[in-house]
């Protein structure tokens, strides 16, 4: 070392730093390949991690929402279709990082000034928002053109509902997420969701889709659900229910359309109702289906299954007659009460002219277990099983513990609740003469089997006095339809309001149907606390039913009994004379 | 007076340069996002520094040298007028604004320092004594100083190793050397001491980047990432996803190496190293063929001072170096950086083209 020096000392006087340049260069040659080697370890050596690390911080496994499946009528009339729209999403991190251009984005998203500040302040800290869901598509392409970090859009669906108002509630609506909540969507979610896919796609740093690269797995669209309505038939339902409540002034009602044959479910209307498209601001009330899940005492609809558990005790026949005068019975510690005297009457005309004094009489001589076995095979006490969410069953108690009060108010239609389709469906039995069905809200075609739980010839006789109730004199005649013979019943109950029956609050119904030689409809009318002066069942629910009855009956070409005189023209004298009417 | 050439140009180093300059045009049309106007302006750019590298290489070398006392003091002057403005304007300051264009005096003491200590040097024969080594120390020390003050590490540490490679040169006695190195190591705990914290962690997470992905580390694991992930051949021209997808930032400055890397692969980052070692060969042959000391310091100086840049900058974005603010010279966007490099090959080109005149 030190000789070396001395020698370079001396010898390189004339070129001092002569051997620096070696020391220079190879320093300087040394560091570049110690580059050139850091470079042969990242892009040889440590290849594949790096690759696989690159591919991890731009590639991601996305799902991919499927298109729901749509709802429609038995004819393919859509009832719920999905459109494809754009949702707007935002990593509330990034987006912070760019405060100057919010205000553009809140123009294009139609915001408030200041909004997304606020948005910002809740998601603090979050990685994922929503700014605005269910763009339009020109609106959607206006905020992916701004081009701002942090914000990208996400392809979803939005629910549209043609119908509108008129079958909200039988076929319900879905929430942001497209997950079912009431009616059909909610009851056949699981079809109609369909199966997501996945995809493989490059993201940027931003979150943004830069490049869709593989399909992982093919998305499975939802199944389509054809339900059992018929859209022209839940029209006419609806408006007629619609006029009705908002004439009468009534807080609400319900109409429901069975097909004799097939069990299925034609119509479902109820008041008050909603428009699915724009659910804001509707009260939860409105969302419910009445017609599944409204309990309501019937009333004098109640005397029709009376009368068949007598008839098939053979304890009476049409004929029997039942002294009803005075108009009023003492039985233990209460009082029945008919709207007036109306002396003997046979069987038949307690039913048309609805005596409660005569269905309490009939009803003291039949055991409670009869009665009970009677109502329970007509379906009371069961939850129909339509497919539709949120049936309730109604309240039947066991006979067991039946008070002889109780019986005899059972009668006439107290101590007993049922739901509007309850009300069908019994009243189907009876249509079918005396053979149970299942009825459904899914289209079906075939007609049904059912068990014959009644004697079809004791059904045949009451199905007779059934058609005098709209005959002159009877409770309805309001309900009668032109060039078809219609067998049905009214009711008109007083409401339990705080414990006690509520002297002006009632609910008024009818149910039957028609045409009665060989049944192919039945309608079940409800109309809740009607408040315009009147409150009868075959003032208030009769017209409905005429008019449901009538237009669909039309509609599905049925063919008209003929030598049937015209009922309007009964009307226009019944008009006239004044009827009369029990409850 | 026997070569009338009408441009002084050294052209081995000229098509090298244009090579060069070609090179980061075509990296920096992809790290720009494509974005023509990106290229422009950087294209304008480097045709100013090739007028100013042109010129600068028609000043004959002892021109040079009889003015660098004054280009010295000059830019000493003008770092204490920077300093004052700074301490009015209550900021860092680095900028004298000229009106027409802004000014940074420290990048004017990039070659200002070197040219001191070459003069300094080579006005008594070599190796210098040591009350020289001790005025040269001073010259370098001074304006490092002030740039510190602005606060500028970065630049000022470029500034001083020029300045320090001038004495390196100088052929002082390895002793010396030796003796100057184990000061600097034991001057490296109280350097520590002094820095922010965020100069410490830099340090810090060169060692360990993966301690802090998110924070200090994110840059060099995304750039060794970028770098790795292009494989032997690259992921092709604008086809980096690491670059184009944002995942590497600042990635047409000073991490444009990683952009390199990741597309055009092994294969284009050893062309790239090869000319830039062709550049840097080139300046060293320049030196040790030139004829008088103050050339030949000033360009060995020169040379190194330029490979100093590579290494540090493509030892950062390769994650062997810790995170400097040092761009990739000639290639990433920026312009004053390349001016003052330009300005460098300029007088390399000078002292090259005039050594038989000076000699004879």
């Amino acid at each position: 070392m030190a000789r070396r020096r001395t020698h370079r000392k001396t010898t390189s006087s004339r070129r001092p730093g002569g051997a620096r340049r070696v020391v220079a260069l190879s320093l300087v040659l040394g560091a570049m390949g110690l580059l050139g080697l850091r470079a042969f370890q990242l892009q040889v050596t440590d290849r594949h991690f790096l690759l696989g690390q690159a591919n991890a911080r731009s590639l991601r496994t996305i799902t991919v929402q499927p298109m729901r499946g749509m709802i429609t009528d038995r004819n393919g009339r859509p009832l719920a279709v999905s459109a494809p729209v754009d949702s707007v999403a935002a990593d509330p991190v990034k987006l912070a990082a760019s405060p100057a251009r919010f205000r553009e984005l809140e123009k294009a998203l139609g915001m408030r000034r200041g909004e997304i500040r606020k948005k910002l302040r809740h998601y603090k800290g979050k990685r994922f928002m929503w700014l605005k869901r269910q763009l339009v598509p020109e609106q959607a392409e206006k905020v992916d053109a701004l081009n701002i970090a942090g914000v990208w859009l996400k392809r979803d669906f939005k629910r549209y509902y043609p119908f509108s108002y008129m079958a909200s509630h039988v076929v319900g609506f879905t929430g942001t997420d497209n997950v079912g909540l009431e009616g059909l969507e909610r009851a056949f979610d699981e079809t109609l969701r369909g199966v997501p896919g996945k995809q493989r796609v490059l993201k940027d740093m931003t979150g943004r889709i830069i490049e869709r690269v593989e399909n992982l797995q093919s998305g499975v669209p939802g199944e389509n659900v054809v339900s059992s309505i018929d859209s022209r038939l839940q029209y006419i339902a609806s408006r007629e229910l619609y006029t009705a409540v908002k004439k009468h002034k009534a807080r609400g009602g319900s109409v429901v359309v069975l097909d004799v044959n097939t069990g299925e479910i034609l119509a479902m209307a109820n008041e008050p109702g909603y428009n699915p498209n724009n659910r804001k601001g509707v009260s939860a009330r409105a969302f419910q289906n009445r017609a599944v899940n409204y309990t309501y005492e019937p009333g004098s609809t109640m005397k029709t299954f009376t009368i068949l558990s007598a008839l098939s005790a053979n304890l009476v026949n049409a004929e029997s007659r039942i002294d009803t005068s005075p108009g009023y019975i003492q039985i233990g510690r209460f009082t029945v009460h008919d709207h007036a005297n109306l002396g003997l009457l046979t069987v038949a005309l307690i039913l048309k002219k609805s005596s409660n004094v005569g269905a309490a009489k009939i009803a003291d001589r039949l055991s409670s277990e009869r009665m009970w076995k009677t109502l329970d095979l007509a379906g009371f006490g069961h939850a129909p099983g339509s497919g539709l969410p949120g049936e309730s069953k109604g309240r039947l108690p066991n006979y067991a513990g039946w008070k002889r009060s109780e019986k005899i108010t059972m009668a006439y239609g107290y101590h007993i609740a049922v739901t509007p389709l309850q009300l069908a469906r019994a009243y189907g039995v009876i249509a079918r003469g005396g053979r149970q069905f299942p009825v459904t809200i899914l289209k079906r075609e075939q007609p049904v089997d059912g068990e014959q739980v009644f004697d079809p010839k004791k059904v045949a006789q009451l199905t007779r006095m059934l058609e005098g109730v709209v005959e002159q004199g009877g409770t309805a005649p309001l309900a009668a339809v032109d060039h078809y013979r219609v067998a049905g019943k009214t009711g008109t109950a007083h409401k339990i309001k705080h414990g006690v029956y509520a002297k002006k609050d009632y609910v008024a119904s009818f149910a039957g149907f028609a045409p009665s030689g060989h049944p192919r409809l039945v309608v079940a009318v409800m109309i809740d606390e009607p408040h315009n002066g009147k409150h009868f069942g075959g003032d208030v629910a009769g017209p409905v039913f005429r008019n449901v009855m009538a237009e669909s009956l039309r509609l599905l070409n049925v063919e008209p009994e003929r030598g049937l005189d015209s009922p309007s023209i009964r009307r226009a004298e019944v008009r006239t004379e004044g009827a009369q009417h029990a409850g | 007076m026997n070569r009338k050439t009408l441009l002084h140009l050294d052209y081995p180093l000229m098509y090298a340069l244009v090579l060069m300059s070609m090179l980061s045009l075509v990296i920096l049309y992809s790290a720009g996002g494509e974005n023509l106007s990106v290229l422009l302006r950087q294209g304008t750019r480097m045709l100013a520094a090739f007028v100013i590298m042109i010129a600068m290489a028609q000043i004959p070398p002892e021109a040079l040298a009889r003015w660098t006392p004054w280009i010295y003091g000059a830019g000493v002057i003008l770092l204490i007028v920077v300093l004052a403005i700074g301490v009015i304007g209550k900021g860092a300051q680095r900028w004298i604004n000229l009106g027409l264009f802004r000014f940074q005096p420290a990048e004017v003491m990039k070659l200002g320092v070197p040219m001191m200590a070459a003069w300094l040097f080579s006005r008594k024969p070599l190796p210098p004594s040591p009350m020289r080594l001790i005025i040269g120390a001073i010259a370098i020390g001074v304006p490092a100083a002030l740039i510190v003050l602005q606060p500028d590490l970065g630049t000022a540490i470029l500034v001083a190793a020029a300045g320090v490679f001038v004495i390196f040169l100088s052929g002082i006695q390895w002793r010396i050397l030796a003796g100057l190195g184990v000061v600097a190591a034991a001057l490296a705990p109280v350097a520590w001491h002094f820095m922010h914290d965020y100069q410490k962690r830099r340090v810090l997470t060169l060692f360990n980047p993966e301690a802090d992905p998110l924070g200090s580390g994110y840059h060099i694991i995304q750039a060794k990432i970028a770098i790795g992930s292009g494989g032997i051949y690259g992921k092709g021209w604008t086809n980096g996803s690491q670059s184009q997808l944002d995942f590497i930032p600042e990635r047409h400055t000073d991490f444009i190496f990683a952009v390199f890397g990741e597309e055009f692969g092994l294969i284009g980052a050893s062309i790239l190293l090869l000319l830039y070692s062709y550049i840097i060969g080139r300046g060293l042959y320049i030196a040790i063929s030139a004829t008088d000391s103050y050339s030949r310091l000033l360009a060995g100086s020169l040379s190194i001072t330029f490979f100093f840049y590579v290494f540090v900058n493509i030892g950062m974005v390769s994650g062997i170096l810790p995170v400097v603010g040092v761009p990739l010279p000639l290639v990433s966007y920026g312009g004053t950086s390349m001016v003052t490099l330009m300005a460098g090959f300029g007088i390399l080109m000078s002292i090259h083209s005039r050594r038989r005149l000076i000699s004879s």
